[in-house]
């Protein structure tokens, strides 16, 4: 059996998913988060059933890349019931999904989460009422503490197949027109009537799926013309009024109100989100958020690379590295030290806090005060939820991009978003710059990152200047995560990196270590020199580690190490070498797995366009520096 | 008095009267419950032209100015 978890954004689909099948899914408190389907697997009453996470989506007539995959998902997929998931501290939005879904006549339960944020707001909902009016079960839940959620698993277990009856019918002078159409289809999808409806909301998936005669052209012509003149408004959009309208209604029946609890959001937001004091704020957190990372980082990479450094002299004195195996042991060792003692002391923090900020609610608020600036540079502030993501990791903040409304912001979304400091380029920043030259020039490093991404967006916009489509976006109540939710997310990330990451990270030394005994890096480095030596000015054995931040960006840091025989780089490199190193790597080339998200959402031609261009930028930047670099150290 | 969403003031409730835009932006505000005849109240506004924060419904809203421009409303 197949479960569909269908529903809009951020009511807590993905919640639900992951109590069910354990954390499979990011949950955030942003509408969005999730731009794929996860799929999952689940024994109930001894039989195995999958679920399916779905993208949130206000309609199943898209607005963006995200919701099309819903759509094309329950267009295209066999399920047997649906489940669909609303936010009952938004009922009567929500609602008119639910009337769009129930004209499909398929399968389907209603499950009302977030019963604590009604109640918080005055709102109690009578299920029974609701259910009454709808001919289909309602169950209520809340979805992060798990209550409700095996009853809602019972009534879609045993209401799965049964074909549900919509009784719910629009105004009479609409539902006649939505009969004459059907009189005149042919082929339908679902059922005539849910097809007659979508051709009058000129939908144009289903316009392009049932082949219209001449004789249904006409008559829907005309009907449209009628109902223009008859209401005023885009015949199009006609039914959307009406489902408004009902739900409006059914939620007045449906609901009893009373004095809502003190409004914690509101007052919050009066400081975050102040004209003022919301900007303060906003440099306050990120500051604040960096200066986290490299306080905790610092001290305990030290802490670690010692500790490894002594067990690789140790290992040293008995396989020396003049050995095949020494060779491959120390790479080995490198390798496990690196990843532990330059990495994850860095990783750690951040992934916690960029957690805890997606969770609170923070990132739309963001997203409402840069807005703005963002204008400034072709985009607005719905962009800036995939830019801020690509701090933990570029290839979710691609995907993401799903979320944007038109092609155009999506390609610069994207193309900028691959210029944001991943974590793994950050541990690059606070392990080398951070580590060298101080927390204030890793600072700086940021800073530049920004200009340079303001003025890429302000370039992209010269050579494309179609107008973006303004932001619209809701903005969720604060919810403070739980230690459970938070740690389990946390892990969630953190897993990729150490199945992952680790794996690549020492099969890398491993490599570094073996083509080094054959004396092949040499080869690669002198290959390497015009870029490195000639234009940057580093020392030509850094260029192989170039070749490894390919396939992740930290490698560069961690073989840099290995490649120049010590980890007290500062012996071997000056300051100015150091600056001009990371701000190269910050800049060239995204990763693989980026390029693969790249070429997945963008296509090819696009994606080697942005790698080119990261290229030429990093050359630019790394170049500038090394001659200012001369006149300041 | 018909004015633009942009316009209008913090702490007041207005009435949708018109949609100055195509069938994409009026289905894209749709889905955030932005109908003809519909309420909003505005809770606050961004500085340097930034997006207007409303309430539709007891759900709030970030409404870019470009996009305020094309709802016409009427004070309530
Ligand atoms: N107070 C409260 N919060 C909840 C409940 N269920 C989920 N949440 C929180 O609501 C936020 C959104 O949850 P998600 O599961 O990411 O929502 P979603 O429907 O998957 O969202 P999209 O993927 O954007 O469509 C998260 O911060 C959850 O912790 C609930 O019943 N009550
Ligand atoms: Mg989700």
């Amino acid at each position: 059996m197949k479960f569909l978890l269908v529903g809009q954004p951020n009511c807590g689909k993905s919640t639900l998913f992951n109590q069910i099948a354990g954390y499979k899914a990011i949950e955030s408190n942003f509408p969005g988060t999730t731009v794929s389907y996860t799929e999952s697997k689940f024994i109930l009453n001894n039989e195995t059933i999958s679920i399916i996470d779905l993208p949130g989506t206000y309609t199943i007539l898209p607005h963006d890349y995200a919701e099309k995959v819903t759509r094309d998902y329950i267009f295209k997929n066999d399920f047997d019931i649906i489940i669909n998931v609303l936010d009952a501290s938004t009922l009567s939005r929500g609602l008119e999904l639910t009337l769009e879904l129930l004209e499909m006549e398929k399968p389907m339960i209603l499950v009302l989460n977030m019963i604590d944020s009604a109640n918080a707001k005055g709102i109690t909902i009578d299920e029974n009422e609701l259910s009454k009016i709808l001919n289909i079960p309602v169950v209520k839940t809340i979805g992060n503490k798990g209550i409700g959620v095996e009853k809602a698993l019972e009534t879609a277990y045993s209401n799965a197949k049964t074909k549900i009856v919509n009784k719910i019918t629009f105004r009479k002078d609409i539902e006649d027109s939505i009969l004459k159409i059907e009189k005149c289809i042919k082929q339908f999808i679902f059922n005539k009537r849910f097809t007659a409806i979508k051709l009058l909301e000129e939908d144009d998936f289903i316009q392009g799926r049932v082949e219209l005669c001449g004789e249904t052209e006409n008559v829907l012509s005309g009907i449209k013309k009628e109902i223009e003149n008859s209401h005023g408004i885009n015949s199009a959009m006609v039914i959307s009024y009406e489902r408004h309208g009902l739900a409006m209604d059914i939620f007045e029946r449906v609901s009893k109100f009373s004095k809502p609890k003190k409004n914690f959001t509101k007052i919050v937001d009066d400081v975050l989100m102040h004209p003022l004091w919301g900007y303060f704020f906003l440099v306050i957190i990120v500051f604040t958020f960096f200066n986290i990372v490299f306080k905790l980082g610092q001290p305990v990479e030290g802490w670690l690379t010692t500790i490894f450094d002594n067990l690789s002299h140790l290992l040293e004195r008995y396989f020396p590295t003049s050995q095949f195996i020494g060779s491959i042991i120390s790479g080995t060792i490198n390798g496990l030290s690196a990843g532990i003692g330059i990495a994850l002391p860095y990783i750690f923090p951040f992934i916690v806090g960029l957690s805890f900020l997606e969770d609170i609610g923070y990132l739309p608020r963001i997203a409402f005060l840069v807005d703005a600036f963002m204008h400034k540079i072709g985009l607005h502030g719905k962009s800036i939820i995939p830019l801020i993501t690509g701090y933990g990791c570029n290839v979710p903040a691609i995907l993401s991009t799903r979320n944007m409304n038109n092609e155009s912001d999506k390609f610069k979304t994207a193309f900028l978003a691959t210029f944001v400091p991943c974590s793994a380029r950050t541990i690059v920043i606070m392990g080398l710059v951070g580590y060298y030259l101080g927390g204030n020039m890793a600072l700086l490093i940021y800073v530049i990152n920004i200009f340079v991404i303001a003025v890429m967006g302000k370039l992209l916009t010269k050579m494309d200047n179609e107008p973006s489509p303004g932001l619209v976006i809701e903005i969720p109540t604060y919810h403070i995560p739980s230690i459970k939710s938070l740690s389990q997310k946390t892990w969630f990330r953190l897993k990729d990196f150490v199945y992952v990451a680790f794996p690549i990270i020492i099969v890398s030394s491993v490599t570094l270590s073996i083509i080094d005994y054959f004396k092949l890096t040499d080869w690669i480095n002198r290959l390497l020199s015009p870029i490195t030596t000639f234009i940057l000015g580093l020392p030509q054995k850094v260029g192989v580690t170039l070749i490894f931040g390919i396939f992740r960006k930290e490698l560069t840091l961690i073989m840099l190490n290995q490649a120049l025989g010590t980890d007290k780089i500062a012996t071997v490199m000056s300051k100015t070498q150091i600056l001009v190193f990371t701000l190269f790597i910050v800049f060239y080339v995204p990763c693989v797995s980026t390029i693969a998200a790249l070429k997945m959402e963008l296509g090819t031609k696009k994606t080697v366009l942005i790698t080119v261009t990261t290229i030429l930028v990093a050359l630019v930047i790394a170049f500038s520096a090394r001659i200012i670099g001369t006149f300041v150290y | 008095m018909l004015i633009s969403l942009s316009e209008a003031e913090i702490g007041k409730s207005y009435r949708v009267v018109q949609l100055h835009g195509g069938l994409n932006f009026q289905r894209r505000i749709a889905a955030m419950g932005i109908f003809i005849g519909g309420e909003i109240k505005i809770i606050r506004k961004a500085p340097f032209k930034g997006p207007l924060l409303v309430d539709i419904n007891s759900s709030v809203v970030a409404v870019g100015r470009n996009i305020a421009f094309k709802i016409h409303v009427e004070e309530i």
